[in-house]
């Protein structure tokens, strides 16, 4: 069971959602080994004149880097609050569906093969084969786990989440095997891509990802009713005047758009989609009008302070964010659930 | 009678459903007015819960006909069909915290829906008597309330329709106390007949039935096996037949009721499956 809260409203929390976000924004911008005030970052914006340095370091190497944690991150959280009132399961996720073991598999087969096959054509790999394959490959793994979910125009979740574990791991075997053949420099690429990382964000991958998530947090609120009518039930959403087969159709897809752009630029980051929703449902309640909005702000600003903090701790290394996020959120929220247990 | 109420709301012709394979109901007619309160009755897997499933569109029906104010159930959209019928199902169970008022507030039609603030809500809770748990936790509350707060939601449903319209209850009231479940389904009568509802609910309280119901349907077998008044259809004869009990009805108090003298010595269950066959009792 899920436990039970006090219930803060919804408007003002949003708005501090907002706050914090905008407080993690700044904190990352100024955050790095070139550290820079408030006023510099300020200059680094918005002033031609500024210096050259500072100019390139906020407008080219942080700011997309930013831009590109707060969609992920948002895409990621808003993904995990409509798979879990979808499939009326607090463990959903948009693993399940496929997005991530897909994505997982285009991207290290395009880092252990991609050389090789674009060697016939005698190129180097162009920079954008990994993000467009890992992005193709997500929505191919969503499609195949719906064709066989789906029966007769109906789609029965159970038969969705079993098909979805037999081909994930189908898909991770594939994993396995690119990993099996790969090189040792390939080895390493492909396992810092397994763990997640910002590191590489530039103008041009934003390009590639924020239509997509943009358009799925646009479109999000529009779902919000019904999927408050499908926490009683699929049937009670069908007596309520919802058609649930339209509204999962379209749940999945917008999951696999917003979190296969996602993943194909970051790589793996798990953890904000669960934990993201749980967050705001604790405190704000299930209602999808607050949650959906809600948990896409608190994912783009758990992912921006994971990110900080992944480029501050080993500097001038940089931590994985996916690790990062797992190992200071996992116990931070198991103290939460522990403690709201007792009631 | 009002002119409104002489064609049937609900018209059921030569119906069949089956379902993976198995026949769950055989060749049903039926036709329903505003303002009649018909008790579906008939042992476990006689056919109550998917009859209610095919009225409510929920499942379509492989054969025949099902009409809702003159036209078939299938042209309707879900919504549509939500601003004509509301449904209470057997079962709501939630797996997150919703509150009590934010699941009856689910009930409201378009933008309205979830507003817990809402004055259809708290008039609806206060109808159900479950006004006093609008802020509990859905999750926590015992059977007979969430059966009572679902009530609610489905009642807030109703009431913003207009027109002539139908309530669909699947034993809605199986976890109340006595006197709740008495106290409710009068009221639900009284509701169905000033508020041009036709009301068609399973039960299994025979005797809740023949006092409240103006009709009574009593399945065996995915059949109609006799429809009519409770007097006509609550004979010692039925009764056996159907549920192999040896019982009588008692029209003698204030509200007629099913007295049972025990299980009937003649019918075993099995004995009762196989001399069912297609013996159909019809009544005017």
């Amino acid at each position: 069971m899920v436990p039970v809260t006090g219930r803060l409203p919804a408007r003002p929390a949003l708005v501090l959602l907002t706050g914090l976000l905008l407080a993690g924004a700044l904190l990352a911008l100024r955050t790095g080994p070139m550290p820079l005030s408030v006023a510099e970052v300020w200059q680094g914006l918005f002033d031609r004149q500024a210096e050259a340095s500072v100019q390139l370091v906020v407008r080219e190497l942080r700011l997309p880097r930013l831009l590109l944690a707060m969609l992920v991150g948002a895409a990621l959280g808003v993904s995990g609050a409509l798979l879990q009132g979808l499939f009326r399961n607090p463990l959903a996720d948009p693993g399940l569906i496929g997005i991530s073991s897909g994505a997982a598999l285009g991207a290290v087969a395009v880092i252990v093969l991609g050389e090789r096959v674009f060697a016939h054509w005698d190129m180097t790999v162009p920079g954008m084969t990994l993000p467009l394959t890992a992005f193709v490959c997500a929505l191919l793994t969503t499609a195949v786990i719906w064709r066989i979910g789906s029966r007769q125009g109906e789609t029965h979740v159970a038969m969705l989440l079993l098909a979805g574990i037999a081909i994930n791991a189908i898909a991770m075997a594939g994993v396995g095997v690119m990993t099996f053949i790969a090189d040792d420099g390939q080895l390493r690429t492909l396992t810092f891509w397994t763990m997640g990382s910002l590191a590489q964000a530039d103008w041009r991958d934003l390009r590639l990802v924020s239509p997509w998530i943009v358009l799925v947090l646009l479109a999000m609120p529009l779902l919000a009713r019904a999927l408050n009518a499908v926490l009683l039930g699929e049937s009670v959403a069908l007596h309520l005047g919802h058609d649930v087969d339209r509204l999962k159709r379209r749940i999945v897809v917008m999951c696999a758009l917003a979190v296969g752009a996602a993943v194909s630029v970051s790589g793996l980051i798990g953890f904000v989609g669960l934990v993201a929703p749980h967050l705001v449902r604790l405190t704000l309640g299930v209602d999808h009008r607050t949650l959906l909005p809600a948990s896409a702000l608190l994912g783009a600003v758990l992912l921006v302070l994971a990110d900080t903090g992944a480029r501050l701790i080993v500097a001038p290394a940089e931590f994985p964010i996916g690790l990062m996020m797992a190992l200071l959120g996992g116990p931070f929220f198991l103290a939460l659930l522990m403690r709201r247990l007792p009631e | 009678m009002t002119l409104q109420g002489i064609t049937p709301l609900l018209s059921v012709r030569g119906m069949s459903l089956v379902r993976h394979g198995k026949r769950l109901l055989h060749d049903l007619s039926l036709k329903v007015r505003a303002g009649e309160r018909v008790m579906l009755l008939g042992p476990n897997g006689a056919g109550k819960s998917s009859l209610l499933r095919v009225l409510s569109g929920e499942w379509p029906a492989e054969s025949g006909a099902v009409h809702l104010g003159g036209v078939p159930l299938t042209s309707l959209s879900w919504g549509e069909l939500a601003r004509r019928r509301a449904v209470m199902p057997q079962q709501v169970t939630l797996s997150f915290p919703m509150l009590a008022e934010e699941v009856v507030a689910q009930g409201l039609p378009g933008r309205d829906a979830g507003d817990g603030q809402h004055p259809a809500v708290a008039a609806q809770m206060a109808w159900c008597d479950v006004l006093h748990l609008a802020g509990r936790v859905y999750t926590s509350l015992s059977g007979g309330e969430q059966q009572r707060v679902q009530l609610a939601r489905v009642l807030v449903q109703l009431k913003a329709m207009s027109g002539e319209r139908l309530l669909l209850l699947d034993e809605a009231t199986s976890a109340l106390d006595p006197a709740q479940q008495y106290r409710l389904v009068a009221k639900l009568a009284t509701l169905a007949q000033e508020t041009h509802t036709a009301l068609i609910m399973a039960c299994h309280d025979l005797s809740l039935a023949a006092a409240y119901g103006s009709r009574i349907l009593l399945l065996q077998d995915g059949q109609c096996v006799a429809d009519g008044t409770p007097e006509a259809v609550l004979t010692e004869d039925n009764l056996a037949r159907v549920y192999g009990l040896d019982a009588y009805l008692d029209t003698h108090g204030p509200l007629a009721q099913v007295r049972v003298r025990g299980a009937h010595p003649l019918c075993t269950s099995s004995s009762r499956v196989s001399a069912q066959s297609a013996h159909t009792v019809t009544v005017g």
